[in-house]
């Protein structure tokens, strides 16, 4: 009986390790889906090296190669999926996870030395922690929080620097505690188990919650822009509007001094004034070219357009609006990301127009589905490069707004978009589905 | 040639017939669709935009036609400045976008050239070869052109992106350059990364391992499609 169990805990050991492992991997990963087939030859090599590690005669090798290649492991497979592009972040959540799926066994063993007990129900008890190491971690995987840290932290290397020194720091130490352990000169402590702990879940939560910040403090900023955005267009429509009040005040005069010629019946007066309306007329009257706006229902995306015509303009740029039919974008009113997206767009329509003579942007909003932003552009962009990570026209710019399109898309089914270079003209098609279709 | 206007105010009717005698005349949008789908001749169309009975006519009224006919060049004649012309160039083609208000002489002068420029376009272009094709993009899908297509290839190995080299343009959509041959027999792999619309084809560099397309373009192709490939040059 007791033989059996011994065998039977040293099969399943590995086996729930690195299942353990994959779903914190997972989780930390914010919830990437991996392929099966990419799951499970992941788990059967962790296994092996799970299995092969802890055979080991010197207590050196047992502490320190199945930790060590299981990182390897998880970096080679988030690498090959190409979730996040720095391998950095990777690296950090490969080493977390393995922290943090070693950790419950880990304190089951201090328990354990510090009470004496039996070997069979020593056995049981490694048993039991690794059942409650894989319900733990499926618990968190539950938890449908995406982390959307790994954008956060490739955007402050030093904050991500600091983590994963912290976390292999961590790691290099806990792999000698474990030789320690092994040689018996150790036999662990409670207190650094907690305090352990407390750094791992301190590593994980320090990048949200500073995202988080982040982001309130960027919509707050966001916001600031869209009030002067709309304080000026709403100045110019009031000068668009005194404009035509000039034009209304000089064409009552001309339509009486028409009308003196008709009565006096001189036709080369009428003539004389008539001519002189058309001329005026084409030189006063106001360019109607503003915009289109009153169709967009949807006010995140009226006011971010805004915002970009107001950019535009100061760059001389003519910004037209379509939008014959009132448009709303239902199935994305709560997905901040799909407004980030439009952004991104208007903003290299802007750069791009704004280097060419033609000077011109036209966003186009059809029947609710079609979002087109057509924009001039001069020299022959080579569409196969856009998208790549570094690929950026700007001046110290990492490239990352097309790239973010581009994940934004794949990820959504229910958006598309192609990219078009036709006759100098730059146009990008964003196709919708409404909500309920 | 047979030139058809839409045009609903009586003083330009005639405006317009004194420069294109030869105008078919319609008032009403369902007369003119009629009349369109009836004739086979090549045709030049002038819309104007509004139509005092149906709200938003010009717009609509080309969507109907392009329905049925994506070739005839499609000529904008409004006092609607405002509107932007790109716009309408992008949703069904227009050939040009005339403004009404101009003065006479402005008027008959860019009217003349479009008419000349619709004229040169409808010879050089063959009926027969106005094939569309649907591209597949992600879940959705984009018209094209089969004839303009010169060759696809795809952007990187694990993107799935794609781009379209057309004559005059270049379009990236969300698919596999696999997927493209199951389209059009006349779209053909010649490389892991590259397909051709063989009615461009034009020779085979066996040296560079290129072939050719009009237009100077060359495309590399692997050995693997090579005999395939000569059978189709020969």
């Amino acid at each position: 009986m007791f033989q059996f169990l011994n065998f039977f805990n040293a099969l399943t050991w590995p086996m729930f390790e690195s299942i353990v492992m994959l779903i914190w991997f997972r989780t930390l990963m914010g919830h990437h889906h991996f392929s099966r087939r990419i799951f499970l030859s992941a788990m059967c090599l962790l296994y092996v090296i799970n299995m092969v590690g802890n055979g080991f005669e010197s207590p050196l090798l047992r502490a320190s190669v199945a930790s060590t290649l299981s990182i390897f492991v998880l970096l080679l497979m988030g690498w090959q999926q190409n979730i996040v592009r720095s391998k950095r972040v990777i690296l950090l959540y490969a080493i977390v996870s393995s922290l943090l799926s070693y950790w419950v066994i880990n304190f089951e063993m201090t328990m354990t030395t510090l009470v004496n007990v039996p070997f069979v129900i020593k056995t049981s008890l490694d048993f039991l922690a690794n059942v409650v190491a894989m319900l733990a971690a499926l618990m968190v995987s539950r938890v449908k929080y995406s982390w959307l840290t790994e954008k956060f932290l490739e955007r402050h290397p030093t904050q991500l620097h600091t983590l994963l020194f912290g976390s292999l720091f961590l790691r290099v130490l806990n792999d000698g505690l474990a030789y320690l352990f092994a040689v018996n000169q150790f036999s662990g402590s409670i207190l650094w188990d907690f305090f352990l702990l407390v750094l791992i879940v301190g590593i994980i939560f320090v990048p949200v919650i500073s995202n988080q910040h982040e982001l309130l403090h960027d919509r707050i900023n966001a916001h600031d822009v869209e009030m002067t955005a709309t304080q000026n267009y709403a100045q110019q429509l009031e000068d668009k509007y005194s404009e035509y009040r000039f034009f209304r005040h000089d064409y009552q005069n001309i339509l009486a001094s028409l009308e003196y010629g008709i009565q006096s019946e001189n036709m080369s007066d009428i003539k004389h004034t008539y001519y002189s309306v058309i001329q005026k007329s084409q030189a006063l009257l106001p360019d109607a070219q503003l915009l289109n706006l009153k169709n967009i229902t949807d006010t995140t995306l009226r006011s971010t357009i805004l915002v970009k015509h107001q950019a535009a303009l100061e760059k001389l740029i003519t910004f037209n609006v379509d939008c014959q039919q009132p448009f709303t974008a239902s199935a994305f009113e709560e997905d901040l990301n799909f407004y980030r997206v439009i952004g991104i767009l208007l903003d290299n329509a802007v750069e791009a127009a704004e280097k060419t003579v033609e000077k011109t942007i036209t966003v186009l909003m059809i029947d609710c589905e079609e979002i087109v932003i057509i924009n001039s552009c001069t020299q022959d962009i080579d569409l196969t490069k856009i998208t790549n990570f570094e690929y950026t026209t700007k001046e110290n710019h990492s490239g990352f707004g097309l790239y973010f399109v581009k994940q934004y898309i794949k990820q959504h089914e229910n958006i598309e978009l192609a990219t078009m270079i036709e006759k100098n003209h730059f146009i990008q098609k964003l196709t919708l589905e409404a909500k309920n279709q | 040639m047979n030139y058809y206007l839409l045009e609903d105010n009586l003083i330009q009717q005639d405006r317009i017939q004194s420069i294109l005698k030869s105008c078919h005349i319609f008032d009403q949008p369902a007369a003119l669709l009629a009349a369109l789908q009836a004739d086979t001749a090549p045709k030049i169309i002038l819309l104007d935009l509004e139509i005092r009975t149906v709200a938003n006519a010009g717009l609509n009224v080309a969507k109907m036609i392009r329905q049925f006919d994506i070739l005839s060049p499609i000529i904008i004649v409004t006092t609607h400045s405002e509107m932007a012309a790109m716009s309408y160039q992008y949703q069904i083609g227009a050939l040009d976008f005339i403004d009404k208000t101009q003065n006479e002489q402005q008027f008959k002068q860019r009217l003349t050239s479009a008419i000349a420029v619709a004229e040169q376009r409808i010879q050089t272009q063959d009926v027969a070869q106005a094939e569309m094709i649907s591209l597949p993009n992600g879940q959705k899908s984009e018209q094209i052109m089969l004839n303009d297509i010169r060759y696809v290839t795809c952007n990187d190995s694990k993107s799935h992106l794609i781009t379209v080299y057309c004559t005059h343009k270049s379009v990236q959509v969300r698919s596999t350059v696999k997927l493209l041959p199951t389209l059009h027999e006349d779209l053909i792999q010649i490389h892991a990364a590259y397909v051709i619309n063989k009615r461009h084809l034009v020779s085979v560099d066996t040296a560079a391992r290129t072939v050719q397309l009009t237009d100077q373009m060359r495309v590399p192709y692997s050995r693997k499609y090579f005999k395939m490939i000569r059978d189709l040059v020969s």
